[in-house]
């Protein structure tokens, strides 16, 4: 096990009914003062400085039976797994995970890069890179824009970037050419989320977009930082996460996590009890989830009422994963080695660690 | 060996037995006849009286071949009377009495299967023959142990009323000591016949009965060294590992539906769950280390399952009113826990479960192992832990503060309950009255709170006689305690209350004199009472004097008289009264005059309207302090004696000098009309002062004695 790092994304795709494969990217810090708890950003452009910390990104897939009624009383709720395969990225570190049924997906600087789940699942230590793609910024750029947020639509066909020159872009997956890009932020995008041809993105800027995939400019925005109750000075302006559903959006970062009416563009409900910067957040149904700088993975309903209150080893959160296929898991991921793991979404019943594979 | 004239008889009896015709000495001797045998002639009749013998035998299920039961009674009341007045005299008391013992057994043996009420019967005779120390005193347990051995069920339920009805006598001396383990044990014997499921009724009467009957701190029920029930397994796990099975096997199959429904909880916590229930049924196991590290680690991710889990209080804020259910198990069934840990019933009793197996680890109980001691990393852990489950309980709808607080308040009284076994049990001392010193107090005050709630309670109210003793008591004496000597008098003036109320004592009107006899002392300035004590004051009394009033003479309600307020009525009308009234007279009359013009100034003037027949006997009388109102017979007369004097009069009697003048020229012409109309406006405009002494003082004021004269002519 190693003994400091971070996890940034974690994602999954089930082999059988009841194993799941897990793709996790883990930052491993050699120098724990570039990490500035408070706020991601500051993370990321320390990552960015530091070539030796940027080397160590690395990627690690596991195996594990989430579902196993094997020894179930004497089970441990701790488990260390052997990864299956761990691999760096060379081009430098990492921003952000997706997964669609086939490809799992990473977004670095300038450049996301796709891998079969097949051949991941087959379980070669060194998987090969399925695809590449450079992101078409103007070459005479100096700062290379790194990739947020990553997003697909649900066929898996179309994968959106949310990228660090305020720009969203959107590419087919099946040729891995550039469909549309987004103009309208006014600082980098965090986050991204699209339904059907619904989009909604959060800048640094503060505002949120509301996009139709159709066109390439926003029709609607939302300005969380400019609502009294939302607004916490303290923190900043900046939208961290963002999740849309039907008629809902939930967003929150800077501003505390609020949910909003699209058709109206109202207020709805604020979450004040995350009182912390908010790091990531899911909208499922009739339950918002989310997790930010304290150690706890909240489900609120629609009212505002905490449903589940899960306590996580991360003391910070930066990563929630939920998968509902074959059966409901959350996984939290922060600056904790350990991956928290729900795997009925009601309580942590799982914490998993990686050896050392060195 | 048999004789020949013997096996012959035996034959023909039954040859007689096998015609089904009846066997008789006569018949006998036709067959012996007719088969040529001769025999002694008693023979046959010797043989009837035995074969009646035998056929009681046969029917022994019957009567066993004892004297019938109508010819029994008599034959113990017999031996009852004619024992009497042999008795402690009697050398083969002992004998006698376990003859009487065995007959009475083998006389019930014959009751079994008539009605129950002969079988109480005799066991009410056991008990008057027990206590006259006929028979041993533990034969009516004995009797009854006997019956409800045999009987079925529902007989005995019939028949166990006995027992309850002489619970009092079976706690009396002869019988207690003796009958004391027999009847535990038919109770116990009875109570494992009877279903827990099917025969709850009868059960808990059993227990009722033995709860009276047994004296408080009696310890036969009590677990001294504090045994777990170790029979009480949790089973689980079964089902749902082979659903896991079946399912993973089919995985390898290809075509796999999943068919078990998402969100059910991990089969991993629904193992620990339930296998905690194994620690709580034995605790003594948490004193090993395994099975501690175990413990330790189940609790720990079982509580943080349940803490992250929120119940949603406005849900069972709707359901609270639902009726109240209890569950002494629950079903183990995998797909059950999800939604057995969102009911809140079911968390707070986990919840207690584990709050009670911390204290049992804590808490110093004589009956441990000496190695069953925890090391001071497990206290703090227990501790630690304690708070949290104490903070689920507390978060748990609904009314999680309240259920805490009582949660606690028991685990105190568990010490309390320890610490009373830890003393091996000491008998409780009825607290007496007496007791003096602190000490003493304490310590009853502290077994009494290791007794059950309810006796607790009554415990401490001893000092006064408990009130279910207090209203026995009376019940008794055919009155009625009512727990407040004042309410309790009352009841008891005449127990029966409709009867009371019915008495002719009660329909009377008292009599104006006798009714406001009282007050009208009271008004007497010389009695010096303040106005709050006065009985005018009393709502109670104005209510009253004013519908005796209104039922005396309707005049008192005059329809032109003022509005006052009822005091002030009742003042004066009393005042009035008491003047008219005979038996004040004399008082009156006592009083000095001065006061006395006073007083009629103050009130007659204003009660003048009221009572005008008196007041114009008055007026004849020639009285002036009896006068009341001006008329106009004394205008009439006062008006032309007057002359010119009216205007002085007029000023003194408060009119103005325009008014006078108004006056003067309405009728410029006489001075007499003009009086007139001056005294007539007064009277009109100011009814209330416009009386005669008004009048009569003015007049001698102004020294207008001609007028006094003509107007007043009797007051010279």
């Amino acid at each position: 096990m190693t003994d400091i790092g971070v996890i940034l994304g974690a994602t999954f795709v089930s082999i059988g009914a009841l194993i799941t494969l897990i793709g996790i990217f883990v930052c491993f810090r050699s120098e724990p003062h570039y990490y500035n708890p408070e706020d991601v950003d500051a993370m990321i452009f320390a990552t960015i400085s530091d070539r030796d910390f940027n080397k160590r990104h690395g990627i690690q897939i596991g195996v594990k039976n989430l579902h196993s009624n094997q020894n179930s009383e004497d089970s441990r709720m701790e488990d260390a797994i052997q990864p299956a395969s761990t691999f760096n990225v060379s081009e430098g570190p990492l921003y952000s995970m997706a997964s669609t049924e086939r490809f799992l997906i990473v977004g670095g600087i300038n450049s996301i890069h796709g891998w079969l789940w097949a051949d991941l699942k087959s379980g070669q230590t060194k998987p090969k890179k399925s695809w590449s793609i450079t992101l078409p910024t103007k070459t005479e750029s100096i700062v290379k824009p790194e990739v947020n947020s990553l997003c697909t639509d649900g066929n898996g066909e179309v994968l959106y970037a949310g990228c660090g020159d305020s720009l969203i872009y959107a590419f087919d997956l099946s040729s891995g050419t550039l469909k549309q890009s987004y103009a309208g932020h006014k600082e980098y995008v965090h986050c991204l989320s699209v339904r059907d041809t619904q989009m909604a993105s959060g800048s640094q800027d503060g505002d949120v977009l509301l996009w139709d995939v159709r066109e390439n400019s926003w029709h609607n925005s939302l300005h969380p930082h400019e609502k009294e109750g939302v607004n916490r000075s303290n923190l900043g302006k900046w939208i961290g996460c963002i999740d849309l559903m039907d008629d809902w959006l939930v967003c929150g970062g800077g501003p505390a996590l609020s949910l909003w009416h699209l058709r109206s563009l109202g207020l709805s409900t604020v979450y004040e009890e995350l009182d912390s910067p908010v790091h990531q957040c899911l909208l499922e149904g009739e339950k918002v989830i989310a997790a930010g700088h304290s150690p706890r993975l909240i489900h609120f309903n629609l009212n505002g009422g905490i449903v589940l209150d899960i306590p996580s080893s991360s003391n910070c959160i930066y990563s929630i994963a939920h998968a509902k296929q074959p059966r409901e898991v959350i996984s939290i991921g922060g600056t904790s080695p350990r991956l928290d793991f729900c795997s009925c979404c009601k309580y942590r019943d799982y914490i998993l660690f990686f050896c050392d594979s060195s | 060996m048999a004789s020949k004239a013997e096996l012959a008889c035996v034959y023909s009896a039954l040859i007689l037995c096998d015609d089904d015709v009846a066997v008789t000495a006569e018949k006998m001797a036709t067959i012996l006849k007719a088969a040529n045998v001769t025999i002694e002639p008693y023979w046959p009749a010797a043989a009837e009286a035995k074969k009646e013998e035998a056929k009681d035998e046969s029917e022994s299920d019957e009567d066993m071949g004892f004297v019938k039961d109508d010819k029994g009674i008599p034959t113990i009341e017999k031996i009852l009377s004619t024992d009497k007045p042999e008795d402690g005299v009697d050398p083969f008391e002992e004998t006698r009495r376990s003859a009487l013992d065995q007959a009475l057994r083998e006389y019930l043996l014959r009751l079994l299967t008539k009605s129950e009420d002969e079988i109480k019967e005799i066991v009410s005779w056991s008990i008057d023959l027990g206590k006259q120390g006929l028979c041993t005193a533990s034969m009516p347990s004995v009797l009854l142990s006997d019956a409800l051995e045999m009987l079925p069920i529902d007989q005995c339920e019939s028949l166990f009323s006995i027992l309850e009805e002489k619970v009092e006598v079976w706690k009396l001396e002869p019988f207690f000591s003796a009958c004391k383990n027999n009847l535990l044990r038919l109770c116990n014997d009875l109570l494992r016949r009877l279903s827990k499921s099917q025969n709850t009724v009868f059960c808990g009467r059993i227990l009722l009965f033995l709860a009276k009957f047994f004296p408080f701190s009696e310890r036969s029920g009590l677990n001294i060294i504090g045994e777990f029930n170790l029979e009480n397994l949790t089973a689980y796990g079964d089902d749902s590992r082979d659903d896991g099975e079946l399912v993973a096997m089919e995985t390898n199959g290809e075509a796999h539906e999943d068919t078990k429904p998402q969100n059910v909880v991990s089969f991993n916590l629904y193992c620990k769950f339930w296998a905690l229930q194994d620690f709580f049924r034995n605790p003594a196991q948490c004193y090993n280390r395994l099975p501690w590290k175990k413990f330790v680690q189940h609790t720990n991710e079982v509580l943080e399952a349940l803490g992250s889990m929120r119940l949603d209080v406005q849900h069972f804020r709707h359901t609270s009113d639902a009726p109240q259910n209890y569950f002494p198990k629950y079903l183990t069934n995998g797909k059950l826990l999800d939604l057995q840990l969102n009911d809140g019933k079911f968390r707070r009793y986990v919840l207690v479960q584990f709050i009670i197996i911390f204290h049992y680890l804590q808490s110093p109980v004589k009956f441990k192992n000496e190695k069953q001691l925890l090391t001071d990393e497990q206290v703090e852990w227990v501790k630690q832990t304690t708070e949290k489950i104490y903070k689920l309980i507390a978060e748990t709808p609904p009314e999680g503060e309240k259920f805490l607080q009582s949660v606690k308040h028991f685990i105190k009284r568990e010490d309390l309950w320890n610490s009373w076994k830890n003393d091996g049990c000491p008998k409780l001392q009825p607290p007496t009255a007496k007791v003096s010193e602190s000490d003493q107090k304490k310590t009853t005050n502290a077994d009494a709170s290791n007794l059950s709630p309810g006796k607790e309670h009554k415990r401490l109210k001893r000092p006064r006689r408990p009130l279910g003793d207090q209203i026995k008591d009376a019940v008794a004496r055919k009155k009625f305690n009512l727990g407040n000597p004042a309410l309790t008098r009352l009841w008891n003036l005449n127990p029966d209350n409709l009867a009371g109320c019915r008495s002719q004592d009660r329909k009377f009107v008292p009599s104006m004199e006798d009714y406001f006899a009282e007050a009208i002392e009271q008004l007497n300035p010389k009695a010096q009472i303040e106005p709050q004590y006065k009985k005018v004051n009393n709502a109670d009394f104005q209510w009253r004097a004013l519908r005796l009033l209104a039922a005396q003479s309707p005049h008192f309600f005059m329809q032109n008289q003022l509005i006052f307020p009822s005091k002030e009525f009742l003042e004066m009308t009393l005042q009035k009264v008491a003047k008219e009234l005979p038996r004040f007279q004399h008082q009156e009359d006592d009083d000095d005059e001065e006061e006395e013009e006073q007083e009629m100034e103050e009130e007659d003037t204003e009660d003048a309207k009221k009572l005008k027949p008196e007041e114009e006997k008055t007026v004849e009388g020639g009285n002036p302090s009896r006068v009341t109102l001006v008329d106009d017979g004394i205008i009439g007369k006062l008006a032309p004696v007057l002359g010119n004097n009216w205007k002085v009069l007029a000023k003194k009697l408060g009119m103005k000098d325009d008014e006078i003048e108004y006056f003067e020229n309405q009728k410029p012409d006489s001075a007499t009309e003009q009086a007139e109309a001056m005294l007539k406006t007064w009277v009109d405009s100011d009814p209330e002062d416009a009386t005669v002494e008004t009048l009569y003082y003015w007049l001698e004021g102004l020294q207008l004695s001609d007028a006094l004269k003509a107007a007043f002519p009797s007051s010279s």
